[in-house]
């Protein structure tokens, strides 16, 4: 058994949009047959845990403010649109095992 | 919490007026102030958050969902729903104009999981979307945010 990833769905605050990237992260990673763990972050410690995640998960918007990191990072622009969540993390999963 | 106890009726508007986002995000902050679920310093702190972090808000075509801080002046978890007359720009590269304002009070993360994921799962059901944005009454709102 695989350990499951870490996946760190990051917003402004933490307490509205992250966890809606949460849920759309958990339905793709469903649909990808993936094991992960989901976790939230706002934008001012994103950094600081991203050392610790897999994959980071935000918006297009606060991709930039995250800052330099060494984890890929799907970046999202409509939170609805669950093909491209699953697109975005599929090549992220990619990126991880190359 | 469900979205029911989350958004109750008293906290949805139709046909509002409003000549930017910033007016925008204020109508919908007021029917947060209104019905006692923030104090009006909450309003403020939500304009102050769009400013700061930029339009990230704008989470789907036509739709933001601005919030703030819990410690901004939350007094209850809650949200407020509002369908604008006309768009306005949030500067949102992609999902601008916003037609549909839903404003987020947290106290946690917890409270909004299921209401959250209610939302997303009908903002996502292309029928769904398509009469939130045609509603003319509050009641025609309901009718589909409450069908589950």
């Amino acid at each position: 058994m695989e350990k499951p990833l870490r996946i760190l769905a990051v917003c402004g605050m933490g307490v509205g949009t992250s966890m809606i990237l949460k849920t759309q992260a958990e339905k793709a990673l469903k649909a990808l047959e993936t094991k992960a763990n989901v976790e939230l972050a706002d934008i001012s410690t994103a950094k600081g845990l991203a050392i610790h995640a897999d994959i980071v998960v935000t918006s297009d918007e606060l991709a930039e403010r995250i800052g330099e990191i060494n984890t890929p990072v799907v970046k999202v622009s409509n939170f609805m649109d669950l093909e491209g969540m699953i697109a975005g993390l599929r090549a992220a999963i990619s990126e991880i095992e190359n | 919490m469900s979205l029911m106890e989350l958004l109750p009726k008293e906290r949805i508007a139709v046909a509002v007026e409003a000549d930017d986002w910033e007016s925008a995000v204020r109508a919908a902050g007021r029917l947060l102030v209104e019905t006692g679920a923030a104090e009006e310093r909450y309003i403020d702190g939500m304009i102050a958050t769009t400013k700061e972090l930029g339009p990230y808000i704008v989470i789907a075509p036509g739709v933001a969902i601005p919030h703030s801080r819990p410690e901004d002046g939350v007094l209850k978890p809650s949200l407020a729903f509002l369908k604008l007359t006309k768009p306005v720009e949030f500067g949102h590269q992609e999902n601008d104009p916003v037609h549909l304002v839903i404003a987020l009070g947290a106290t946690d993360h917890d409270q909004h999981v299921e209401a959250l994921g209610t939302i997303a799962k009908i903002l996502m059901d292309e029928a769904s979307y398509t009469a939130l944005l045609s509603a003319q009454t509050v009641d025609d709102v309901t009718k589909v945010l409450y069908q589950t």
